[in-house]
């Protein structure tokens, strides 16, 4: 049987939302700094305040050096796609990071983004998963590295996956989908 | 990987800052030097596909200024050419050197390829330096250049193990036993490093009495608690506690075991034993330490001291563990 199909594989859902950064993408903004400011960070990633408010030019400049996406996750998102899976990636992100994002993603891979700082509000926040729930039904499989993310996503009446490490991501996504 | 501290399992212990101050700032100076590399590193034009670490003490969260800066480049043979891989590590190595750091081409000094890794775990071709990197890209490999790419090469060497259809074992012992006989090769290196390639002794056996034994400590303890996890959690909590320092992976399983209370003497005797590495005099004092006067030299009696504190300290963990897993750690431990 081929693995590439019209339509997702029986009783799978269709859409499949993953998290960026510890999920597709490395590092987080936190590696940079001596001394992570998670209060200016609850700002930022809202779209409180600008990025240049909350680092300084050259840490701004490393950090987009630095933030790039796996290659053998977009592999397997290609994988997830040619099966008929539509991917959203919902992500805390501050809004200036996501060009230099979303020029590493092939076209037609990603079928929308939703990314706190544009949305102005980041999870757990249950608003986040309202706005996500305006594009993806309800149900939809949920991947994210924060145990508490997942708590919320599935609070919000999502199913939720944990993947706090690469070990197996690939074979729990899978079991996760088929378990839908 | 975010900073490492220290200061919530000390107020769990009932432990003084001052009790384990050299572990805070080993812990707070190997962030600050992993984040200021990390800040260098992404100024230069250094291939994607190039996963580059700290391993060593930084890896750990254990080094101090005085501290050598071992750094591991892995590469994939379908992504980077060998020269291209070659030529980005010596560039980097030299662009550390002008920034200060003492980087030593020894174990590390090529890049290696990933499927050189993974290829032949136990076979004629497996050799000590493949063995030692996914020992330590597992255990203490701390990204330096290329995060994605890092993480990509960790997982990959931990799927190396998970996957294998026949010989992972219920318990992921093949993993398990890789890490043990890391243990032991690098006792015997020991033999070799100063009876036939005269390296300085006195601190090598330290390290050995030390951060050695604890690496080890703490790979036991964690795989005996692991076994007592359901089946389906264990891949994933080994996955996520193999990354931390020994200490911390100590104190998760004793805590997870209903035996915190024994990190407190393990904890205070190695920060006597990171407080000497830290010293740089205290370091050139130990490579004047004549073997055979070692035993009327003042320094090593103190460090010998220090060590046999640290012994019972771990004894006792070990105990705890012979009452807790005695199952898990005579099949898969000793025998």
């Amino acid at each position: 049987m081929s693995l590439v199909h019209e339509t997702c594989p029986d009783r799978q859902p269709r859409a499949i939302v993953f998290d960026l950064i510890g999920v597709l993408a490395a590092p987080s903004w936190r590696e940079l700094c001596g001394r992570p400011d998670l209060a200016a960070w609850g700002r930022l990633r809202v779209g409180a305040i600008r990025e240049a408010e909350f680092w300084s030019p050259e840490l701004a400049g490393a950090y987009r050096r630095a933030l790039a996406l796996r290659g053998d996750r977009l592999a397997f998102l290609g994988r997830l796609r040619a099966r008929g899976h539509a991917i959203t990636i919902a992500s805390n992100l501050a809004r200036a990071w996501l060009t230099g994002v979303q020029a590493g993603v092939p076209a037609g891979l990603v079928e929308r983004w939703l990314i706190s700082g544009e949305l102005g509000v980041a999870k757990p926040d249950p608003r986040f998963w309202a706005a996500l729930l305006r594009h993806v039904p309800a149900g939809s499989l949920v991947v994210d590295d924060q145990r508490r993310n997942c708590e919320a996503a599935a609070q919000a009446g999502l199913r939720s996956l944990w993947v706090p490490s690469g070990a197996g991501f690939e074979d729990r996504v899978e079991a996760a989908l088929a378990a839908g | 990987m975010g900073p490492i501290d220290y200061r919530p399992l000390l107020d769990e212990l009932g432990m003084a800052e001052a009790e384990a101050a050299h572990v805070l700032a080993a812990a707070e100076g190997s962030w600050q030097r992993l984040v200021e590399i990390r800040r260098s590193l992404a100024a230069l034009e250094i291939p994607r596909e190039l996963a580059v670490f700290a391993v060593g003490s930084l890896g750990r969260f254990e080094s101090s200024a005085a501290s050598d800066l071992d750094f591991a480049v892995v590469y994939a043979a379908t992504t980077l050419d060998p020269e291209a891989a070659d030529a980005a590590r010596h560039d980097l190595a030299g662009q550390l050197r002008a920034r200060g750091y003492a980087v030593l081409d020894k174990t590390f000094r090529a890049p290696v390829e990933v499927g050189a890794l993974l290829g032949d775990i136990g076979g004629e071709g497996d050799t000590n330096l493949h063995l030692t990197y996914r020992a330590l890209l597992l255990t203490e490999g701390a990204w330096l250049a290329n995060a994605a790419a890092a993480e990509q090469v960790t997982d990959a060497i931990f799927a190396a193990y998970a996957q294998g259809a026949i010989s992972r074992g219920r318990y992921l012992s093949s993993l398990q036993n890789d890490l043990h006989r890391y243990y032991r090769t690098i006792c015997v290196d020991y033999r070799f490093k100063v009876e036939s390639a005269g390296k300085r002794w006195a601190i090598r056996y330290f390290k050995l009495r030390h951060a050695r034994k604890l690496w080890h400590l703490a790979n036991l303890a964690l795989f005996c608690q692991a076994a007592r996890l359901p089946d389906a959690e264990r891949d994933l909590h080994l996955a996520v506690e193999l990354p931390r320092p020994p200490l911390l992976r100590i104190a998760t399983t004793l805590r997870a075991l209903d035996g915190l209370s024994l990190c407190a003497d393990l904890l205070r005797a190695y920060d006597g034993f990171l407080a000497a590495l830290a010293d740089p005099e205290l370091r050139r004092g130990l490579d004047r330490i004549d073997y055979a006067a070692r035993l009327e030299d003042p320094l090593f009696q103190r460090l010998s001291a220090g060590a046999d504190r640290f012994d019972l300290a771990a004894q006792a963990i070990v105990q705890h563990l012979w009452r807790c897993c005695n199952d898990h750690l005579v099949r898969y431990g000793l025998l």
